[in-house]
């Protein structure tokens, strides 16, 4: 709000502004006041927030605070700027300049974007996004383990019978006789995602329901089909996946819940306004076949 | 001029475990051609549907990806970054040039015409003040970036700040996105309009480097760059240098072979004997009215070739790169599995059943032919910002045209004949030499070998094949071959090249197949039969799926309607990984 208080005021002018203002942006303008004929007023106020923003300026642009003489120039500058405005607005060369309307409508939708930016929502309101939208805030269960693989590419229809042997032989101790396996054979706290992604989804759904059963971890089990043959494997650690609480979801919660109420606040809005208008539009030219310009893109 | 640090690219001492699949390559409604094509998706959009969360679609419908992807950069286009979505704004300031109502319509045609009147503001600088607003443009950098921040999570979900440089030489395509490997204290992004010269897009990332800014530039659509992408002369017309091609590798480690506007991996006309090279091609220049363009210098095997030949003959190589795959698609998702595909371009152009069967007046870019193509592959220790970049920098890459097919390949001096039955073949395969991406060097005599394992995606079809493709160089000519190194369903490596076909279960009213023929996994291990130590030579595997239907095939049974005569109803979907090169001794 800083770059004058009498260009957003000009923005209050504007009929559509006050609908605006009036409703969720009215705390935004809370700056602004004074009389209508405030752009001739003889006095430049460089206050100490005005000063704090021009450091700021300088030091996004520079990465470190400006000298005292940097910052002397900017002020300079910055009254320079004030002058020439409201000299300007004065002889109404603001009147229809495409330039001034745009700085002021993108004033408008910055100022709109820092609004949902900094909107707080009421606790009850959080909690019912958290509640409306659980699966997003459930952590997938994690699983180590070790497994022993048997090809069907190679052994055909005996892998799976294979595969039972040689558990019964594991339950006695002994060795088996197993195939490499184009993965790892020791996979460590992997998600269930990444369970599907390596051995396929029905190697994934036996292994939650094994790990969640009574016999649970550090036993041989299977045969377990996946997308390449049979397995035996041992659930070597098992972390249920988890609903996070609403306490620990919050951050992540607050921030989905204030990207999709902007997004639908931006669309509500742009329905208000609309209706404030009548909307007529003349007839396209027909629009002609012409050939691109390279660098179009695409 | 800075002079920037030279690139070491370390070589692991652990194996890099894991796969990770994800796009390097997507459009949002800030791209102003995505936007224009009825696009209103953010980088938000784009990351949730990436990780596998349902978005919104037309028509009230919701998408989802089936296999969420492990990584994602959103890449719009840097050139007035941002701008025609600003024209939705009811307080725009021009909201009553008829331009920017164009912009507004939701008619598909009058709203494309905004692309045009942007292109036409370009060449003629007429109406440009409409557009020329850089503001706007780092204020939506600024966007991206906070987007990718939001949802990178290390270890489960890796984003990317990134962009598309976009530049075309009379229509020749000269596209790169450049992909930062951080977004700490980034620069805005070097356009088009800043250069439309490659070499100083490398200029900027180099000296982004010597500010610790490390990014690569992926170039694209070599396929439509007319012969301008791999031209055997700099931007100038001068012949290639040693600097040159260090610059060029130094900056573009990998490219995209495959994406939605086809596959840039090689032609029939340059790949005769290669009964896989007709596969998604499309070789229309974009926008140019139906020009076709040249086929030497655009196509990725050639440039192989080349580079071993320039390795040689002069001592450098500026086409040593890896390969990446991506969809390229404008539509704010990467719907990137052929059963699954809901938009390429974009919600007004493709995003509807209807819209897609019917052939469409959106006749200057015909959008029927494209592919729903592309992903990237990445051996990495962990899913990190850090190490999968580093995985790009290493080659160790492979791209896909969409499934998710595990490929490993060695390639060394030694590997025992029976490496493949020990449980720690990986770390062996590592150990006795270098895997995708890298460069053997020597002076033996003795041929290499080639470790090679390939698994089908878990959720999809059977291989028909693996196939090695060798390039070498002799006595200033290049040349190719292709090996079948193993087949499905016991069929034999004969002493002619080709193999008979794996067959055909696709029925393709209802779109579907069987995984009845084909292999889940193929595996081989491969000696050279004709290796040739004085002459560089390069090696990449090409692994081959049963055939499947096509994306349109989908959409015809969907519809009830017979399959298509206008495109292939079914497809062979491959991976191809970065080559080994072997490089003699000086």
């Amino acid at each position: 709000m800083a770059t004058g208080g009498s260009r957003a005021r000009r923005i209050l002018r504007d009929p559509l502004t006050h609908f605006l203002a009036l409703g969720a942006l009215g705390f935004v303008f809370y700056a602004i006041g004074g009389g209508s004929d405030e752009a001739r007023q003889r006095k430049i106020t460089i206050d100490h927030y005005e000063l704090q923003r021009l450091t700021a300026l300088w030091h996004a642009q520079w990465r470190r605070p400006p000298t005292e003489a940097e910052l002397s120039g900017m002020v300079a500058d910055r009254i320079r700027e004030e002058v020439f405005y409201r000299e300007a607005l004065a002889l109404n060369l603001d009147d229809n300049d495409a330039l001034v309307r745009r700085r002021l409508a993108d004033k408008l939708e910055l100022a709109l974007i820092d609004v949902v930016a900094m909107t707080e929502p009421k606790e009850g309101e959080l909690r019912a996004h958290y509640n409306a939208n659980l699966e997003r805030y459930r952590e997938s269960a994690e699983l180590s383990l070790t497994h022993k693989f048997f090809n069907a590419d190679e052994r055909g229809e005996r892998a799976a019978a294979d595969a039972a042997a040689a558990l019964e032989r594991l339950h006695q101790g002994d060795a088996v006789d197993d195939d490499s396996f184009h993965a790892s054979k020791t996979l460590t706290e992997q998600s269930s995602q990444r369970l599907v992604r390596v051995f396929g989804t029905a190697f994934r759904d036996a292994l939650l329901t094994r790990a969640s059963g009574p016999d649970g971890a550090d036993s041989w089990f299977g045969p377990v089909p996946s997308a390449y043959g049979f397995h035996l494997v041992r659930i070597d650690t098992f972390t249920p996946s988890r609903q996070r609480d609403f306490e620990d979801a919050r951050e992540q919660v607050l921030e989905d819940w204030r990207r999709e109420t902007g997004d639908a606040e931006e669309e509500q809005r742009y329905r208000e306004m609309l209706a404030l208008y009548e909307v007529e539009v003349a007839p396209y030219p027909a629009a002609k076949s012409q050939p691109l310009p390279s660098n179009t893109g695409d | 001029m800075i002079s920037p640090p030279s690139i070491t690219v370390i070589t692991l001492t652990e194996p890099a475990e894991n796969v990770y699949f994800g796009d390097l390559h997507l459009h949002t409604r800030y791209s102003n051609d995505a936007f224009a094509f009825g696009t209103e998706r953010t980088p938000d959009d784009a990351y949730r549907y990436a990780k596998g969360e349902e978005v919104a679609h037309i028509g009230g419908t919701r998408i989802q990806l089936g296999t969420p992807f492990d990584f994602m950069a959103v890449t719009d286009h840097a050139e007035n970054l941002g701008v025609l979505q600003t024209f939705t704004d009811p307080n725009h300031p021009d909201r009553d040039h008829p331009i920017v109502k164009r912009a507004n319509s939701r008619d598909r045609e009058t709203r494309l015409q905004g692309l045009y009147d942007w292109s036409n503001a370009r060449r003629t600088g007429e109406n440009m003040e409409l557009f020329d607003h850089p503001e706007v443009g780092r204020e939506v950098w600024r966007k991206i970036v906070a987007s990718a921040d939001r949802h990178n999570a290390p270890g489960e979900f890796t984003t990317f700040a990134a962009y598309e440089w976009t530049v075309a030489i009379d229509r020749g395509n000269l596209h790169r996105c450049v992909i930062f490997e951080d977004t700490k204290g980034l620069p805005m992004p070097f356009s088009g309009e800043d250069s439309d010269n490659p070499e100083d897009l490398w200029d900027y990332l180099d000296t982004q480097r010597a500010h610790n800014v490390d990014a690569v530039a992926i170039p694209h659509n070599m396929n439509v760059s007319d012969g301008r992408m791999f031209a055997l002369v700099d931007f100038a017309g001068e012949p290639l240098t040693a600097s040159y091609a260090v610059q060029r590798m130094r900056n573009e480690p990998v490219v995209e072979i495959t994406q939605a506007k086809g596959t840039s991996e090689t032609h029939p006309v340059m790949s005769p004997n290669d009964e896989f090279a007709d596969f998604e091609l499309f070789p229309e220049l974009l926008v140019a009215e139906g020009r076709i363009g040249k086929v030497p210098g655009s196509y990725v095997r050639e440039a192989l070739r080349n580079g071993v030949r320039l390795q040689a003959e002069e001592g450098y190589n500026p086409f040593q790169f890896g390969f990446a795959g991506a969809t390229d698609f404008h539509s704010g998702t990467s719907a990137v599995e052929e059963n699954n595909m809901s938009s390429m371009s974009g919600d007004t152009v493709d995003g509807t059943l209807e819209e897609r069967l019917t052939t469409s007046t959106w006749s200057r870019m015909p959008f029927q032919g494209r592919s729903a193509a592309g992903l990237t592959a990445i051996w990495a220790p962990e899913n990190t910002r850090e190490e999968l970049f580093a995985g790009i920098r290493r080659r160790e890459t492979y791209a896909t045209t969409g499934p998710r097919i595990t490929v490993r390949f060695f390639g060394g001096w030694h590997y025992d004949s029976d490496i493949l039955d020990k449980n720690d073949w990986v770390r062996a395969g590592y150990a006795g030499g270098v895997p995708m991406g890298g460069v053997l060097r020597g002076s033996a005599h003795a041929p290499p070998h080639f470790v090679v394992w390939a698994a089908k995606d878990p959720k999809g079809a059977n291989l028909d094949r693996i196939q090695l493709i060798k390039g070498w160089t002799d006595d200033g000519e290049t040349f190719e071959r292709i090996y079948d190194l193993t087949l499905s369903d016991g069929r034999e490596v004969g002493p002619t090249d080709k193999a008979p076909p794996v067959g055909n279960t696709v029925d393709v009213w209802k779109a579907t197949y069987t995984n009845d023929i084909g292999a889940a996994t193929l595996r081989a291990v491969w000696t050279d039969p004709d290796f040739d130590a004085d002459v560089p030579a390069f090696y990449y595997l090409r692994v081959i799926e049963i055939p499947t239907p096509r994306w349109s095939t989908y959409d015809t049974a969907a519809a009830g309607l017979p399959p298509r005569g206008d495109l292939a109803p079914t497809l062979q979907e491959r991976a191809y990984t970065s080559p080994i090169w072997y490089q003699p001794d000086e």
